[in-house]
């Protein structure tokens, strides 16, 4: 919960109304697909629901009435964010398949990437790069080795 | 006295040497986001194993206790709670943080933890009996009624919008019923798909929401992520003592809700933390600090999250049901060994339980020197490492972290996607806070409610069965308490304005 | 530009090199057939740490190294009451260094409601161990001193009697069926999450009786008795505790547990564990161990299982109808 010290705030009236309809759908969508279940499993999930609706249809007619503001989100790269999601995003995915050492290496080099603004010299990306490898090597070492975690082998490799 | 003496045997230098290791590898798994104390704990179980029942239950005291500690390091320096018992700690310690003043947030951690934990071994020692029973007198229906107060806890938490505070609550409330359901085996929600089947594990979930957002946000810009320190500045202990002493009311009140919270089965650090954090803001005079950076917000939370470790012990050894998830491991551990919880704890093996004890009141005073040691390296090194190698690193941590957890690869995809939808809904006001609440409290809430209806049906009365008894009743009087304080208040600072209007 | 094109040079080399490192360190490694087991087994707990299939588990750790000098690695995989690891378990290595624990009833009578992703017949179970006889119990302060107190107040109100238990579609739950069923009688059954929260139930007064297990009354045995055992003896560590049976209910059941591979596993590898696990179940130090805890022994092989299935099988679908999980 940090707060955003703002003295500049935006109007919310249309995210306010976004995430509202988001939300009438959602709860919707829970109570259309609570169909099949039996009464008693059934009951919190509609409880629940129905006043996530009422919530959300406040939130909306207060979008109409009131003029709400939101807090001004911190500016910042757009590329880089997506960049940052679409790699986890791939990253968690890959773990089945390209085993966890594999994913994880190419997700981090990608990572470092992303968040780098300075001018990559070839010191630097030896030096992160053995930084990181180091980082995740250990890891890796702590749970498969030690702990015995049995982290993803990767399918593909046995498909091969 | 034989209970000095049982405990003295906790100085010996191998129950020493436990208590030193288990701590410091506890702080260091804690802190780390995605391992959390009872994952901590079960890891090293096997490694009691060959030990006598004294040595195996201190060290993992320790490791538990560290662990517990551990997770405000995530939570100061990163916005992530290493434990889900951080999570409050991330109000007030991330916001420290990033006006420079982690070392002290750290520091603060430190002594309240070490207070918290000392509060709560002295219960398990002095009056484990006596609360065990009161434990035993919560049902189904109090349990519902004291999550329907932990729910109400967000209109105190709901930073801005009370309403997006529900909605964010009820949307963590319906997550929490994806998977299959305790009452009717039902599978619910989970379209076909047999990952959903094991439904949303909250330690991912929460890994998500918080540590994904602040991945993104670290990413979008060059600025570092926290100010470096003045230099020589050391870790500012004495600077810290002395706001303990300021807040010393606020902490002990904080470290014997702890202990309360911890004495019912199945409510953990979280809860305790939350409710500790929500009484310290409602009678602090700075309370509109409380969220900026106020220090009595990480005394609370710190001290009441660590009275859970010993406050947990008292049912999981007088009534043999683990107070907290950590405490089941151990438990497990413990009748593995062949050794009985119950009253031959204090009859039979008593020199074990005091023996124990007394390592529990070592490790956790050993955390004040061990702990102060490393957060001061643990500060300086998220402070200099260059965003380039903390974002892979945090990232690398999430996902290993939230895979060891149930050894499923599909919950580092729920992971992932929660955090990628929390950081949007954040962005149009719905923190992660009430999401996260929903989820740990849905279960209470939803059992408590079924469980409770079903005993008011057999008895012939639902209706009594929710408002009859005496102890509902008492925490239905906190559930009003704690949604009419705040409109209370409102209205008493707008009447002053209008007067002065008026004239 | 100069300094692009050498930093991407680099960046392309450095993932190259990590990849090819991966590549040779993924892979697992070769299996060996020749003396089995040469290298550390994985067992796999579709549960929390803490429960009963863990202790048990544990309780075999010991004795599997002892006889084979190689470790058992216990690994948890939680969720959905098992079927998170029951469905997972025929995408993992057949070579018979991967095993998981299993449950009855609940591999039987998952399957037969709402798809939980597996089959029982896709679950090549090797050998069963033991299994914790339901029990029925009481607070030792309870009014009800025998079986048939508590029949007699069932009868007089339908429905007060209230009986906590562990789940839905559970071993308890299909206990408490069997028990009205047999004894004509009808209660309330309130499912709890887990048998420790079943206990406290009980323990605190909320219920009036609680379907357990033997286990849970050794674990107990300070705060509570039992009123019947649903074996087909009398409990060793419970010599006064009347079996159904003796009182007249065929009723015989509990939680079984045992071990199964991926269904790829060879046939020779498979009877190889099977051997082991039995070997463990004869160790007079292990037999103790299980029996102070409240388990009862038993010892199902390879060759036997399909036949124990099938009887199990048709015990638990007769319930399922009536119950309603099949249609």
């Amino acid at each position: 919960m940090a707060t955003d010290h703002e003295t500049s705030t935006l109007d919310a009236r249309p995210s306010d109304r976004v995430l509202a309809v988001v939300m009438i759908v959602i709860a919707t969508g829970a109570i259309v697909f609570s169909r099949d279940m039996s009464i008693m499993a059934s009951v919190f999930p509609r409880t629940i629901a129905t006043l996530l609706l009422v919530f959300s249809a406040a939130l909306l007619i207060k979008s109409f009435v009131v003029h709400p503001r939101r807090a001004r989100p911190e500016p910042g790269s757009v590329g880089r964010r997506l960049g940052l999601i679409a790699v986890m995003l791939v990253w968690s995915f890959a773990l089945k398949w390209l085993g966890f050492l594999a994913a994880s290496l190419i997700s981090a080099a990608a990572l470092a990437v992303l968040a780098h603004y300075h001018a990559w010299t070839p010191r630097r990306v030896g030096g992160y790069a053995i930084a990181l490898a180091a980082i995740i090597g250990a890891f890796y070492t702590l749970f498969a080795v030690v702990l015995n975690v049995p982290l993803p082998v990767g399918l593909l490799w046995r498909q091969l | 006295m034989d209970t000095l003496s049982f405990m003295a045997a906790a100085l010996s230098p191998i129950n020493l040497m436990l208590a030193i290791v288990g701590v410091a590898a506890g702080i260091l798994i804690g802190a780390l986001p995605g391992l959390s104390a009872t994952m901590a704990v079960a890891v090293l179980v096997p490694v009691t194993f060959g030990m006598p029942p004294e040595a195996a239950l201190i060290m993992l005291g320790a490791i538990y206790t560290g662990a517990i500690y551990g997770g405000s390091y995530a939570a100061i320096l990163v916005n992530t709670p290493g434990t889900p018992s951080a999570i409050a700690t991330t109000f007030d310690g991330f916001p420290m943080a990033k006006r420079g003043d982690g070392d002290l947030a750290v520091t603060l951690s430190t002594l309240s933890s070490m207070i918290g934990g000392l509060v709560g071994a002295v219960a398990l020692l002095t009056l484990a009996p006596l609360l065990a029973q009161i434990a035993l007198k919560f049902g189904p229906v109090e349990y519902f009624w004291l999550a329907i107060f932990g729910l109400t806890l967000i209109s105190a938490l709901s930073e801005g919008s009370t309403l997006k505070g529900f909605i964010g609550a009820g949307l963590g409330l319906l997550l929490s019923t994806v998977g299959v359901s305790v009452i009717g085996a039902d599978i619910r929600y989970a379209f076909g798909s047999q990952f959903l089947l094991g439904g949303v594990e909250t330690i991912s979930a929460l890994i998500g929401l918080y540590c994904i957002p602040v991945l993104i946000d670290l990413v979008a810009t060059p600025s570092a992520h926290l100010e470096p320190p003045e230099e020589g500045r050391g870790i500012r202990f004495g600077e810290g003592l002395s706001l303990m002493w300021r807040g010393k009311f606020n902490a002990l009140r904080s470290a014997i809700i702890g202990t309360a919270v911890a004495i019912l089965p199945g409510a953990g650090g979280s809860i305790a933390s939350l409710v500790s954090y929500s009484e310290a803001r409602r009678t602090s005079p700075r309370s509109d600090q409380f969220g900026k950076g106020e220090p009595d917000g990480v005394i609370a939370t710190e001290t009441a999250n660590n009275a859970t470790v010993g406050g947990g012990f008292i049912p999981t050894f007088v009534l043999g049901i683990p107070g907290t998830p950590p405490d089941a491991v151990i438990l497990g551990a413990l009748l593995v060994q062949g050794f009985r919880t119950g009253p031959e704890m204090f009859t039979t093996n008593v020199g074990v339980t005091y023996t124990f004890i007394g390592g529990l009141f070592i490790a956790t005073l050993l955390m004040l020197p061990i702990g102060l040691l490393i957060g001061r390296y643990a500060f300086k090194s998220i402070v200099s490492i260059p965003k380039a190698l903390l974002v892979p690193s945090i990232a690398f941590m999430t996902i290993i972290g939230t895979y060891a957890i149930r050894n499923n690869p599909f919950d580092v995809v729920v992971m992932v996607v929660l955090g990628v939808v929390g950081w949007v809904l954040s962005r149009y006001g719905v923190k992660p806070s009430p999401i996260v609440l929903g989820l740990i409290l849905g279960p209470i809430a939803e059992q408590g409610f079924v469980q409770g209806y079903l005993m008011g049906n057999a008895s012939g009365s639902v209706m009594g069965a929710f408002f009859g008894r005496p102890l509902s009743l008492a925490i239905i009087a906190l559930v009003l308490l704690s949604v009419l304080f705040p409109l209370w208040r409102a209205w008493r600072t707008r009447s002053p304005k209008e007067t002065a209007n008026g004239h | 530009m100069r300094q692009t094109r050498f930093t991407t040079w680099k960046l392309g080399a450095l993932m190259g090199g990590l990849l090819s490192a991966a590549a040779i360190a993924g892979p697992a490694m070769a299996a060996d057939t020749g003396s089995f087991p040469d290298h550390n087994i994985q067992y796999i707990i579709p549960f929390g740490p803490g429960g009963e299939s863990d202790i048990s588990a544990r309780l075999q750790q010991k004795y599997f190294q002892d006889i084979t000098g190689q470790q058992l690695i216990i690994q948890y995989m939680a969720g959905g009451g098992g079927a998170v690891g029951w469905s997972q378990l025929n995408e993992m290595d057949g070579d018979g260094y991967t095993i998981m624990g299993t449950n009855l009833p609940h591999i039987i009578l998952k399957p037969m409601g709402k798809d939980p992703g597996f089959k029982t017949e896709d679950l090549k179970n090797f050998f069963y161990f033991h299994y914790s006889p339901d029990a029925l119990i009481v607070k030792k302060d309870s009014p009800y001193k025998t079986l048939d107190d508590l029949i007699a107040a069932a009868k007089k109100a339908p429905g007060s009697v209230t009986v906590s238990g562990s789940g839905t579609q559970s071993a308890n739950d299909i206990a408490n069926r069997r028990f009205e069923s047999m004894a004509d009688v009808k209660t309330t059954y309130i499912p709890f999450k887990g048998t420790g929260a079943a206990v406290t139930a009980l323990l605190g007064g909320q219920v009036q009786a609680e379907w357990g297990y033997t286990t849970t009354a050794a674990n107990h045995k300070d705060k509570v008795r039992m009123l019947a055992v649903a074996a087909n003896e009398r409990h060793p560590l419970f010599p006064d505790v009347p079996t159904f049976k003796e009182l007249g209910y065929d009723m015989t059941g509990g939680a079984y547990r045992g071990m199964a591979v991926p269904k790829s596993t060879p046939e020779d590898v498979t009877k190889k564990l099977s051997e082991i696990f039995g070997k463990i179940n004869q160790n007079p130090e292990f037999r103790q161990k299980m029996e102070d805890l409240g388990f009862v022994l038993i010892d199902v092989p390879y060759d036997q299982m399909d036949d124990f299935m099938a009887k199990r099988r048709a015990e638990y679908e007769k319930v399922a109808r009536e119950m309603g999980i099949i249609k």
